[in-house]
């Protein structure tokens, strides 16, 4: 199903809309109805649905573990959680909050309670019953102290969690937070009693409630799964969902490799096509071309806590220096935009401010005004990244040209993290990514605690406007609060944000009704292979 | 014989002794912390946890100590852990080697399908225009690197025209055709150099052979051309080539890598090029060790080989 | 005292005619001269070698154009009069980069092969002459280091120490020493084995008059043969190490690398796979070809094939 990423439809249901009661009502019938459009999903009007095969899948981060608690967030970690476990709910394209285990939800008028309901008959692939205890486990697991859960942080505002029966949940908070819906919602759920009985070896075998379950990995290798016959969620036709047999990921970190591999057949689906690739596949009679409502940041950064880039105005004078809209066009293929911040077009949050002016003469002032008439030397390490080098390059030319003059240093992404843990990068390089649920999950730039955070760029004013937008509900002043941070950010000039490039997915035509949500996790319950 | 295979084992330890040594250095040679080349940096990892593990890695004993730790946990088959997956380095090492040790096999059988006839093509047609040729292309193989010859083969035959898949692996317990097929273009990117070098050998001992006395001799008894060739000429030319042939086959396990990546062929190769992208350092460290172990026991065989041949030395 | 040169070149040895030394190396030398000019091999190999060393050193002004700075609205031309190779990812000019880049290539692999020879012949010359304990440890050490497929080791190294030109001629000069020394020390023994040594010797001649003036002098003519071939595997292996990352760094444009940014573009823009890796191929077989070359002009045996 190709997704129109630039529709600007209103968007039904989102964490921040106001919930007062009448829109609660409004919640839980639009949530039935879309448990109820989900099952009953056709594909094309006149194709009968397949059952059986298989759908191989090639993902750009190989699969670092089988349990969310471990996942050193790979792309292949998420996609595959999408298909091994359920969660509370799940985030379509354009931010809808779709029902999954939890059939509808309230939260209280001071915004501190929220209650789900949930779905009952659901089990995991071990035949133990997933239920509210067995989400409560869950939840502790992952923001208990010293988590190795990378969303921990944004669960720690919980201060209570109950389960005053099988199939309700009671979560307490101990601040408003608008985001938390979203954020507790797209937890997977593993399996209690496999965790228990695993311990550390869960991550190589997991188990969960999704629609498909563990049969074999070998980590750096291929996984499979195959089809979870107990599965909860009826099909149309009768029996339960998946169509398909089994799934197959594999690791393929090299754009040209996934590519060709699709081509020739050898994957059905490809996680991510490469911007140069799009207008060659455009033309290939075998393949789809999906957008997806994710896409990725670019982002120059400086390390604003030791010199030379302690002085705002030269960090000014590198913002003026870039061309962004140059940079993203020769990266993205004209298929990128530049933007103030990391809010991808779409989206609610969406803000669509001028980048600052590309200025040489300006830069050539600034400059000197930051005390370096005769220009300066800088440092510019990257990552080993294809992306990154091409950026670099570019940079470099541009800032070159006005009087930083700069060296690549091009490390490995480990030692390049442990260079500006310890604050000790000059210029950077990151990407991030974007999909339109809320804005608080691009907080971690400005976040006191989040490794994300690579320049330690301390901006209390940013953080309490953060918190101020997270305790609110009304959408419009929350956008607003973000205007104020965007317009903070662009002025210090520390997270320089060059441009986004939307993340394309590319499948061979026999793929049928495979949708992406929460940003181009696949969703493979209704998919099926028409063939 | 027995003695001969003896002997040439117990030569062979202090040389893996040394090759060890050399493999557990290059931790000292890190830039920063050897702790973090075994842990893996990016880790947020308090003092204490970092203390411990130098510990436990005998980091703050004398090197000589560190080094029998090592080599002891070694031989016992535990090569540490992956910085990236955290799995037994040993345990993909394994799981891997079969894999690439199939493409080195294809690989030398391409270089001998190609090798033979043209190091005795030009050896036979020697000062010709064949003779030419065939030296021309056997210095080619040698000249164009090995990773440069796959791009241009996938380019060629897996892009343009799409005779051969660009990548990918079938067992050969699976499916015997497919996996001859997949493998194809990497084996002949491999086997290339390996085949200009294995040429020229051929090429000099048929040379060499050709002008022995006992050949001539075997011609003025009135033997056909063809009956000398194939019997005593390429035989006995054969042997000096077995030599080659193992000398390239630590070529080929080292090419293999690059190869291996760009055609994504599961093998040791590619799981080193991998290692050294995330910085895996255990991987990187018993990865080579492991390639070149088994390329010195291959030359063991090469040399035991050898020796049965060659009437010489029997 | 030339020895095996002289056999192949002059029948009539002038052992012990020091006061004949300057003439002799001259006769010596248009003998070499002569020969060169019969191997067709040789003469090719060299010919390449030079027109590159000269495209080397003299880059700036074949390419005017910075070869680093990016051209954005030129990108990814294929091959025409105004760029002869094409423009990369970034709009520059593949041919000025290719030119600039065997500055690179050359360099790494000359001062690799300088490592390996300044470390490797050194170690072969003490191992021959102390034939004991110090050479036999000596021995096993350098085949150690050579039971390494050189690629493999090289790339560990390099891996170890980190992307850079400097750590890539570091691990490719180490890769080579033991060759070298193997050299070294066999020319150590052929000529120790040889009567006028113990003479010389006998007429109370220190070592390091030996080595300096008999054994170095006959041992040169395969040390360059070694060289020749060296170099060939050092520029395959800079290449290599660029390839995956190690060695040169962006924006240096080492062929290697030039093959790695180039490879994503092969459908689109196939000529980056293709000019850098023909100038790889063409210095490895200018190296090879200057080796073989030699080997013939030096040893009488392979002479006539």
């Amino acid at each position: 199903m190709v997704r129109d990423q630039h529709d600007q439809s209103p968007v039904k249901l989102l964490a921040g809309t106001p919930i007062s009661r009448r829109h609660f009502l409004a919640l839980t019938a639009a949530g039935a109805a879309a448990m109820a459009v989900r099952g009953a999903k056709p594909a094309l009007a006149d194709d009968e649905i397949k059952r059986g095969g298989t759908l191989r899948g090639a993902v750009v981060g190989p699969i670092t573990s089988l349990d969310p608690f471990t996942s050193k967030l790979s792309s292949g970690d998420a996609i595959t959680y999408r298909s091994l476990y359920n969660s509370l709910l799940e985030i379509s394209g354009t931010g809808e909050l779709i029902p999954e285990l939890a059939t509808k939800w309230t939260v209280s008028e001071d915004g501190l309670t929220y209650t789900f309901n949930l779905q009952s008959g659901v089990l995991f692939h071990d035949g133990t019953t997933l239920d509210a205890e067995a989400i409560k486990f869950n939840l502790e697991r992952y923001k208990a102290e010293g988590s190795s859960y990378s969303g921990a942080d944004r669960l720690r505002v919980i201060s209570t969690i109950e389960a005053p029966d099988a199939q309700t949940l009671v979560i307490t908070l101990a601040t408003p937070n608008t985001p938390f819906l979203v954020n507790v919602g797209v937890i997977p759920i593993v399996s209690p009693a496999a965790v228990d009985a695993l311990g550390e070896d869960f991550q190589l075998k997991a188990v969960g409630s999704g629609p498909f379950k563990y049969e074999s990995w070998e980590p750096g290798s291929t996984a499979k799964f195959t089809r979870n016959e107990q599965y909860w969620e009826t099909a149309p036709d009768g029996q339960p969902f998946p169509y398909l047999d089994s799934l197959v990921i594999e690791g393929a970190p090299d754009d040209s490799v996934r590519l060709l591999n699709l081509r020739s057949g050898q994957f059905e689906v490809n996680e991510r096509v490469n911007p140069r690739d799009i207008a060659s596949i455009s033309s290939d009679p075998n393949i789809q071309v999906i957008e997806t409502a994710h896409a990725t940041p670019y982002i120059v950064a400086l390390n604003p806590t030791k010199a030379p880039f302690d002085n705002k105005t030269l960090r000014q004078a590198v913002s003026s220096a870039l061309d962004r809209q140059a940079i993203i066009d020769n990266i993205s293929f004209g298929t990128g935009y530049t933007i103030p911040i990391a809010f991808p077009k779409g989206a609610w949050f969406y803000i669509d401010a001028p980048s600052p002016v590309y200025d040489v003469d300006a830069a050539k002032k600034l400059l000197a005004d930051a005390g370096y008439p005769d220009g300066i030397d800088v440092t510019f390490s990257i990552i080993n990244r294809p992306t990154d080098n091409q950026i670099a390059q570019i940079v470099k030319a541009q800032l070159d040209s006005i009087g930083i003059r700069t060296t690549i240093d091009v490390l490995e992404r480990t030692t390049w993290v442990d260079l500006w843990t310890a604050r000790n990068g000059q210029l950077g390089i990151l990407q991030g990514g974007m999909t339109p649920t809320d804005p608080d999950s691009q907080s971690g730039w400005w976040s006191d605690t989040s490794l994300a955070n690579y320049a330690g760029y301390d901006n209390p004013k940013i953080r309490e406007l953060i918190e101020q937008a997270n305790e609110t509900t009304d959408q419009a002043k929350r956008l607003e609060l973000w205007k104020e941070v965007t317009a903070l950010n662009v002025d210090d000039a520390v997270y320089i944000f060059i441009g986004a490039i939307p993340t394309t997915m590319a499948t061979r035509k026999i793929v049928t009704d495979l949708e992406t949500v929460s940003g181009y996790n696949w969703e493979l319950r209704a998919t099926w292979l028409n063939q | 014989m027995l003695r001969f295979i003896a002997r040439r084992l117990i030569e062979t330890i202090p040389v893996l002794i040394f090759m060890s040594m050399l493999v557990f250095s290059l931790i000292f040679f890190l830039p920063g912390d050897p702790v973090m080349g075994v842990l893996g940096p990016g880790m947020e990892i308090d003092d204490a946890a970092v203390a411990k593990m130098r510990d436990d890695l005998h980091l703050n004993d004398p090197i000589p100590v560190q080094y029998v730790a090592w080599a002891g946990k070694m031989l016992q088959g535990d090569f540490g852990r992956s910085v990236s997956s955290h799995q037994p380095v040993a345990h993909s090492i394994f799981e891997r080697l079969p894999v690439s040790a199939y493409l080195a096999v294809y690989a030398i059988v391409v270089m001998l399908v190609i090798a033979v006839p043209l190091g005795v093509l030009a050896a036979v047609k020697r000062g010709t225009k064949w003779d030419l040729i065939a030296s021309g292309i056997s210095v080619l193989g040698l000249a164009v690197p090995g990773f440069w010859l796959a791009i241009l083969m996938v380019l060629l035959l897996g892009v343009k025209v799409s005779w051969f898949p660009t990548s990918g692996y079938v067992s050969p317990f699976d499916n015997p055709f497919q996996s001859l097929r997949h493998l194809f273009l990497p084996a002949v990117a491999l086997g290339a150099a390996g085949a200009g070098s294995l040429t020229r050998q051929l090429r000099s001992s048929m040379l060499e052979v050709l002008n022995e006395d006992y050949v001539r001799t075997a011609r003025a008894k009135g033997l056909r051309g063809w009956t000398v060739l194939s019997r005593h000429a390429l035989r006995n030319a054969l042997i000096p080539s077995v030599t080659v042939l193992g000398l390239s086959l630590g070529n080929l396990l080292g090419g293999s890598l690059i190869i291996e990546s760009i055609f994504l062929v599961p093998g040791v190769g590619s799981l080193l090029v991998n290692a050294i992208f995330t910085r895996d350092f255990p991987v990187v460290q018993a990865g080579t060790l492991m390639i070149a172990i088994m390329v010195v026991f291959i030359n063991l065989g090469v040399d035991v080989l050898y020796g049965i041949l060659d009437p010489r030395i029997n | 005292m030339a020895f095996s040169i002289h056999a192949s070149i002059d029948p009539a040895p002038t052992i012990g005619a020091h006061a004949n030394d300057e003439r002799a190396r001259f006769n010596r030398l248009r003998k070499i001269a002569r020969q060169f000019r019969r191997s067709k091999q040789a003469v090719i190999g060299l010919t390449i070698i030079v027109i590159l060393a000269i495209v080397a050193v003299a880059a700036p002004l074949i390419s005017r154009v910075d070869p680093g700075v990016p051209v954005l609205g030129n990108v990814l031309q294929s091959p025409s009069w105004s760029a002869l190779f094409g423009t990369d990812e970034l709009g520059r000019d593949v041919f000025g980069r290719i030119v600039h880049g065997a500055r690179i290539s050359l360099g790494v692999a000359a001062l690799a092969v300088a490592i390996s020879t300044v470390f490797g012949v050194p170690i072969g010359l003490i191992a021959g002459y102390w034939e004991g304990i110090v050479g036999s440890v000596l021995m096993r050490l350098m085949d150690s280091i050579q039971a390494f497929p050189a690629v493999l080791l090289a790339i560990a190294i390099a891996s170890t120490l980190g992307p850079g030109i400097m750590n890539a001629m570091i691990a490719i000069g180490f890769v080579g020493i033991p060759g070298f020394a193997r050299l070294a020390r066999g020319e150590v023994l052929r000529i120790k084995a040889v009567d006028y040594v113990s003479a010389a010797r006998a007429s109370g001649a220190g070592n390091a008059r030996i080595l300096r003036q008999h054994i170095l002098p006959n041992g040169l003519a395969p040390l360059i043969v070694a060289a020749a071939t060296s170099a060939a595997g050092a520029i395959l292996t800079e290449a290599a190490l660029s390839f995956v990352g190690l060695g040169a760094t962006p924006p240096q444009p080492s062929w290697g690398s030039m093959l790695q940014a180039g490879y994503p573009f092969i459908t689109l823009a196939p000529w980056l796979s293709i000019f850098p890796g023909l100038a790889i191929s063409l210095a490895t077989f200018g190296f090879i070809f200057l080796g073989d070359g030699l080997r013939d002009i030096f040893d009488p045996r392979m002479r006539g094939r």
